[in-house]
């Protein structure tokens, strides 16, 4: 069987595509190596507020896990800004996320295919007919979406894309505690060369008695010490008798998005299309964002390969610009002292003072960043090629 | 003699993470298995990388 589609990634972009795509009556199939969606869960599950959510889904309660009311910044221990955001965003189950997701694809005709390794994709002559499974069948569709994360593999087989390099890569390792410890509805961020140098730790409310604390390292081109390391003391100096459960550890690619998201009929979408925030390293809204696009324009294309070249174009517009400015905040926070990082938290609360567009909290105007780069303007203008990119 | 690596299938969570730095692709990722694959460049990205050390030395020593 030839299907319209085939979706390499069984994760929040891939599903999401997977899903409208079958709405559409397109015949589609997502194969993933993964022997269960939603598990296991590679992030934080912070993400944008319901306002936001609901622009791509119907939100279902049981699929939220706590509603955020706040962000909290402590350098070197001590809190150095603490704000309300009330809508800031609220925290998934993600692994119900992806299973609804999964669940509304497959009841419109959506097949998903798990423990499916994919190998390759299948040529004849300079078209991609299909993709490859590791027990030697193929799958033959007429478009083929790479979702496959920060591996990136089809973008990589088509050449969009490489591998990430090391300075390209956030390492992150995560537990979940049961800990009353930061578990007041806020995301709280820990920083600082005392407790970890180039990265964060992250302090996420799960429920009303367990907390997602994990370590995340902005990549090194030196041999870096692991994420585990910092983790580990944080932990034994917070929350010493605390159970934990759940390790999980993750890369998110902090890479700029490349300029061609497709090549013939082959499209890349979320981590494996590099759409995150290189700051942050959050990625389930600009997957969300992406897919949708994607979809749009596969939409429009069906049965050529025309309007696909305007998904890149419209991903290069805006979100890629506003990735360039996250890149170069990035490099300023690696390239600053604690005294200098302090003062960047302190300008980023009058920065944001003026209360933004509640159902957006988070949607930054280039001005506004722009202005938060001009705060450290030293800094910011030796990173001025990557705005060339 | 450049060292050769290995997965701790015990400790190993099967992120992926090491299979996104690997410039030959040999790091194979399944679920609930993860190995290093014959073609490997020995070049110690996936070393590196594992935030939880699941990527072993199994022959050879760091500093050649």
């Amino acid at each position: 069987m030839k299907y319209d589609a085939a979706i390499v990634g069984a994760s929040i972009a891939g599903l999401y595509t997977g899903m409208k795509l079958a709405q559409n009556r397109w015949r589609v199939v997502v194969v993933d190596r993964r022997s269960a969606i939603g598990v296991p869960v590679p992030c934080g599950e912070a993400t944008g507020n319901r306002a936001e959510l609901s622009r791509f889904v119907k939100i279902d309660e049981s699929w939220i896990a706590r509603d955020i009311e706040g962000l909290a910044f402590h350098l070197n221990g001590a809190e150095a800004v603490s704000r309300a955001v009330p809508q800031a965003g609220v925290v998934l189950h993600r692994d119900r996320f992806e299973q609804a997701l999964a669940a509304a694809g497959t009841s419109r005709g959506m097949e998903i295919r798990l423990t499916t390794p994919v190998v390759g994709l299948a040529r004849s002559g300079e078209t991609f007919t299909g993709v490859l499974l590791e027990n030697g069948d193929d799958v033959e569709a007429d478009f083929l979406i790479g979702a496959d994360g920060c591996e990136s593999l089809v973008g990589r087989w088509a050449g969009l894309t490489g591998p990430l390099a090391e300075s390209e890569a956030f390492s992150s390792v995560q537990y979940r505690v049961e800990s009353g410890f930061c578990n007041d509805g806020y995301l709280h961020f820990f920083a600082g060369s005392r407790v970890i140098p180039r990265g964060y730790i992250w302090v996420f409310p799960k429920s009303s008695t367990t907390v997602s604390v994990g370590a995340g390292l902005y990549g090194s081109d030196r041999s870096p010490p692991r994420a585990e390391r910092f983790l580990e003391a944080f932990l034994a100096s917070h929350m010493p008798h605390a159970a934990r459960r759940n390790l999980i550890t993750g890369c998110v690619p902090l890479a700029l998005c490349p300029r061609r998201l497709c090549k013939g009929n082959v499209v890349l979408v979320g981590d494996a299309a590099r759409q995150c925030n290189p700051l942050t390293a959050a990625g389930i809204m600009n997957a969300l964002e992406a897919a949708d696009l994607c979809v749009r324009k596969l939409l429009m294309s069906k049965g050529s390969t025309n309007h696909l070249l305007s998904y890149s174009r419209t991903w290069n517009g805006r979100p890629r610009r506003q990735q360039k400015v996250f890149l170069v905040l990035k490099e300023v926070f690696l390239a600053s002292s604690d005294t200098e990082i302090s003062k960047a938290v302190f300008t980023l609360q009058s920065v944001f003072k003026a209360a933004p567009d509640r159902s957006r909290p988070f949607r930054f105007s280039l001005f506004k960043l722009l202005r938060l780069l001009c705060a450290f303007f030293p800094k910011a203008v030796r990173q001025w090629r990557v705005l060339l990119k | 003699m450049s060292p050769s690596y290995s997965i701790d299938q015990a400790r190993c969570t099967f992120c992926g993470g090491c299979s996104s730095v690997c410039p030959a692709q040999a790091v194979l990722i399944r679920d609930g298995a993860g190995r290093i694959a014959e073609n490997c460049i020995r070049c110690g990205n996936c070393f590196r990388f594992c935030p939880i050390s699941a990527v072993k030395v199994t022959e050879g020593n760091l500093d050649t």
